[in-house]
């Protein structure tokens, strides 16, 4: 009998053995199935992190694979918080991306530069970034490299000394549309050749200190860009492999206007399919004016004026102005059009535009032409209405944009629309990718005020109401069970 | 079936008309409506962050890692220890029922607790819209999980006749789950095994995907294969004393 039971226990062991070796097996194999072929979905109202039909066609179409480096170094403050949810977001697509395509781009690796400073160095190094190559985010296939910008992948509004109860907030968010046109260009063998016309006045190109355009250059070349100097003024010759002339006609020094044959080449090159974009000076004439007026762009003597409020809180007339009205069916202006746009130009002429020429910026009602530059006031014969600050046109195979302030492009006022509006003009003028493409989308925001009604009914809901029914609860059960007693 | 839901009604009742289920009930409604006030201060009103705020904070862990070993301490040790496991054995009932019944209960019991916070959202949506399918996809993750670890509780019961060990042994077992997560601090973006850790990570599972809104089928399918080995290896620990 004792055997008996001896014998059937070690059987019941053994099949206890098997049954748990075999559902533990079954475990392993249904959890490696998810593990390789998992199904995702966003429940959220947004939807950002749903990776799309078209995202994974993009992701097939990699033909390389594309590394992602993002160095974070953001103040604990309420715009870097902000700025934080944006690159957070860019980094939470990419590695979506990164789930549905291993192959394609690789998950993306975060450096805090201030805690993980030896292995920021390190990485830096091995990358060949810049010290101040940080809260961007760095796409790398091969040699190539592209850096986006918070910039590019949402605009932010922060609080200024003219708003200063406004708080950081998202305006647009445009981190996939961002992210999509980086991962697009950073694979493409195809370089954006642009050169800087490098005449009498004109900032220097490669200076870093006082007027410079250093920035701008940075910014052009994280594009994909080739940046160099023209001297257009001495040899009157355009590059024959650049695909875009930018000239700054305005400056440091006394700018003097561009010669005859300058115009010739300038025009053979526009002919032969090359974009130029001219940026006017703020006085004087830049010797292209009769070129421009050709293609249907006339430049007003006088300058844009505008009553604004300057940073010490008093509004008065002044020459800064913003240009706030753009075209909604130009391929430079339409994906900007979602937000409200503000360049602030300081200062601008004024351009008078006609068939076949398209005014891309203009200023709000309120500007005017003032013609007498010494002070800006506005006279009973200055008619207000919305002034031209830009244009564009197409000129035989080639494109030509013309702003009307040259300053945008030095460092100091290398930001927000203004710049975003500049790299947009040459993306278009030089026909190929530079910046994002797409407009974004305004985020939804589910933020509540929080005023002192709902606080005190929050805190008496949460920490006494809530608590309480249970407490209530539980005494009313225990008062039943010793009645019942 | 039918055993089975019987079974985690009277527990569930049994669970109702003791201190005990009030007691913790109060505990936790005013530790987490206490985090959730301060948080919602913290996010200046943005309800998005708020559930992210809310649901992957340390005190939300420490009620996912201690809540369900005491709520289903008592529910196999104490039947044990007072001998009526086996009066509930002879009434006919399966070990598999027994021990389905028991999680079942103390599972609804934790679900109970989770809910109770709803109304604090309720009262949130009166002045302004709440992401619902943000909302809904953090308490899945925290009905997935809290199988899991409701599961381990049933297990850890079932071993001991000592509540207050059950209650330990179960923590025990959640923290070091729990704990997995830190081995990602080991590998690179990009390792197999990141992703290993990720796979198994409930921290990682809560606060980088069903907070934002992510649902994805492996988690789903980690913590139910979890939740049913626990709830097997409970079943045949209760079936030893038959070999």
């Amino acid at each position: 009998m004792k055997d008996i039971i001896l014998s059937r226990r070690r059987k019941a062991r053994i099949h206890i053995f098997l049954q748990l070796s075999l559902l533990i097996w079954i475990v392993w194999i249904v959890n490696v199935w998810s593990f390789h072929d998992t199904v995702r979905s966003d429940w959220s109202r947004g939807q950002h992190m749903k990776v799309t039909a078209s995202d994974l066609a993009l992701l097939d179409a990699l033909p390389r694979h594309v590394e992602v480096l993002l160095p974070i170094d953001l103040q604990p403050d309420a715009s870097g918080r902000v700025r934080w949810q944006v690159l957070f977001q860019a980094m939470r697509w990419i590695g979506e991306l990164n789930r549905s395509a291993p192959d394609a781009v690789s998950p993306p690796v975060q450096v805090d530069v201030n805690r993980e400073a030896e292995r920021w160095e390190i990485l830096r190094a091995a990358r060949g970034l810049e010290a101040d190559a940080v809260n961007k985010v760095h796409l790398f296939c091969g040699d190539r490299r592209l850096a986006l910008e918070l910039e590019d992948l949402a605009i932010i509004r922060y609080a200024s000394p003219l708003e200063p109860e406004q708080v950081a907030r998202i305006v647009v968010n445009r981190v996939r549309e961002a992210i999509e046109a980086g991962l697009r260009q950073v694979v493409s063998d195809e370089t954006t050749e642009i050169r800087i016309s490098q005449g009498s006045g004109e900032p220097p190109l490669g200076a870093s200190r006082g007027p410079n355009m250093a920035r701008m250059v940075q910014d052009l070349e994280h594009r994909g860009a080739r940046v160099a100097g023209q001297d257009l003024m001495s040899t009157a010759m355009i590059d024959s492999d650049a695909d875009l002339l930018v000239v700054v006609a305005g400056g440091v020094g006394r700018f003097e206007p561009l010669g005859s044959s300058a115009r010739r080449e300038l025009e053979r090159f526009m002919e032969a399919g090359g974009g130029v974009v001219i940026l006017l000076p703020a006085m004087g004439e830049c010797g292209l004016e009769e070129m421009l007026a050709g293609a249907g762009i006339s430049v007003l003597p006088g300058l844009a004026a505008q009553v604004t409020a300057v940073p010490n809180l008093s509004i008065r007339p002044s020459f800064s102005v913003v240009g706030e009205r753009l075209d909604p069916f130009h391929p430079i202006t339409a994906p900007m059009t979602h937000s409200k746009f503000a360049a602030r130009l300081t200062p601008s002429r004024v351009l008078e535009v006609v068939q076949p020429a398209t005014a891309l910026l203009s200023t709000g009602p309120s500007a005017w032409l003032e013609r007498e530059l010494s002070t800006a006031r506005r006279d009973l014969h200055e008619i207000p209405g919305p002034q031209v600050l830009a244009a564009c046109t197409e000129v035989g195979a080639g494109r030509l944009v013309v702003i009307g302030n040259w300053s945008t492009v030095l460092s100091a006022g290398w930001l927000g629309d203004s710049r975003r509006f500049f790299i947009a003009c040459c993306d278009w003028a030089a026909g190929r990718d530079l910046l994002p493409a797409g407009a974004g989308r305004e985020p939804i925001s589910f933020r509540i005020e929080l005023d002192q009604r709902l606080r005190r009914s929050f805190f008496w809901t949460s920490i006494f109401v809530l608590p309480g029914c249970s407490l209530a609860g539980g005494l009313i059960v225990s008062w039943a069970r010793r009645r019942d007693r | 079936m039918m055993r089975v839901v019987i079974l985690a009604r009277r527990e569930l009742l049994s669970l109702f008309v003791s201190p005990v289920a009030w007691t913790i009930t109060f505990v936790f409604l005013l530790v987490m409506g206490v985090t959730f006030h301060l948080s919602l201060l913290a996010v200046d009103g943005d309800l998005k962050q708020l559930v992210a705020a809310t649901y992957s904070g340390l005190v939300f862990w420490f009620m996912m890692l201690m809540l369900p070993p005491l709520i289903s301490m008592r529910s196999v040790a104490e039947e044990k220890r007072s001998g009526s496991l086996e009066m509930l054995i002879t009434t006919g009932i399966s070990d598999t029922q027994v021990v389905v019944g028991k999680w079942l209960s103390t599972w609804c019991f934790f679900l109970f607790l989770w809910v109770c916070l709803l109304p604090l959202w309720s009262l949130l949506t009166t002045v302004g819209q709440v992401d619902w399918g943000v909302l809904m996809s953090a308490h899945l993750g925290v009905a997935l999980i809290g199988a899991g670890f409701c599961a381990s509780g049933i297990l850890a019961s079932t071993l001991t006749s000592h509540p207050l060990a059950s209650a330990g042994l179960a923590t025990a077992i959640n923290l070091g789950l729990f704990l997995v997560h830190w081995l990602s601090f080991l590998y690179q973006p990009g390792d197999l095994q990141l992703r290993w850790v990720e796979h198994f990570s409930a921290v990682h599972h809560i606060r980088d995907e069903l907070t934002r809104g992510i649902v994805d089928l492996r988690v789903i399918i980690w913590w139910s294969s979890f939740t049913f080995l626990m709830l097997f290896l409970s079943t045949k620990v209760l079936e030893r004393r038959r070999w």
